[in-house]
């Protein structure tokens, strides 16, 4: 299959309907495990589903007005619109929610349930369980900092415009809480 | 092997995405109805982008910030439904 780089600069390229949404249909596969990891760390696993479509059709609708210059740039309006759905939806719902906030019960339950600890090899296991006691003992501000940054891999220019903080305060937040996570991993038992 | 602790915090919490996206994609593949119902959204943003004056669809905003969050029309919960734009 080819890169996503690959798949945007082919769907821009194209102005027959039918070979857009083919293209269209690898753009969405491409990103569909992405939304999936961003909605199901953030929302009750029975919502997961239902939200996670929803952004895929909000993306498939917008599609052909996103910026498909580099994939970096395509990720993070994927991202736009995987937010403002997560808000619409619970706004359509009347509930409130803290869907954007990682908590807890929502990110480990997913993590367990997303079958990610089948078929690995013991040091790929014990990998597993050293990330995932590191996320338990940090704090709610630097876990969430650090599952975005790292585990999302979302650069810290989008950070900082979804946390309406400047660049540098980002990445210095970013790097007070790898300090605190490296003395974690130290203090954990080998 | 390596030994347990020589990882980089980066590192490990790196291959922790790496490898929750690897699983979603082996075991949770989008099937061929939520597939069909993607399509058809694609046909129809192609449809409405090639109409002449085309606008901007509200969910494209999406890259501005929190604040102007647009109120998308998106599909409602019946998304076997088209999309009211």
């Amino acid at each position: 299959m080819d890169s996503l780089e690959q798949q945007l600069g082919r769907y821009a390229a194209m102005t027959y309907p039918e070979n857009r949404v083919r293209v269209g249909e690898s753009i969405i596969v491409s990103i569909y495990s992405r939304m999936e990891v961003y909605v199901g760390s953030r929302c009750p696993a029975s919502d997961v589903d239902d939200v996670v479509q929803e952004i895929l059709i909000n993306i498939a609708m917008a599609l052909p007005g996103a910026p498909m210059v580099e994939t970096e740039r395509f990720i993070r309006w994927c991202h736009g619109i995987a937010r403002n759905t997560v808000a619409d939806y619970y706004e359509k719902k009347g509930r409130k929610t803290t869907p954007l906030l990682l908590t807890e019960e929502q990110w480990e339950h997913w993590i367990e349930a997303s079958g990610v600890s089948e078929g690995l090899a013991r040091w790929e296991q014990d990998e597993l369980s050293l990330a995932m006691e590191l996320l338990k003992r940090l704090s709610d501000k630097c876990r969430v900092l650090l599952w975005s940054r790292f585990v999302e891999e979302k650069p810290i220019g989008e950070l900082a415009d979804s946390m309406a903080q400047s660049y540098d305060a980002v990445r210095v937040a970013i790097q007070r809480c790898l300090d605190r996570a490296r003395v974690i991993l130290e203090d954990l038992p080998a | 092997m390596p030994p347990r602790n020589d990882k980089s915090p980066e590192e490990l919490l790196q291959r922790l995405g790496q490898k929750l996206r690897q699983s979603v994609e082996q075991t949770r593949p989008l099937g061929p109805e939520r597939m069909a119902r993607i399509r058809e959204a694609l046909r129809q943003g192609v449809e409405q982008s090639q109409q002449p004056g085309a606008s901007q669809s509200p969910t494209q905003k999406a890259e501005g910030p929190k604040e102007q969050k647009p109120k998308t029309q998106g599909p409602s919960k019946d998304k076997g439904q088209s999309h009211g734009h």
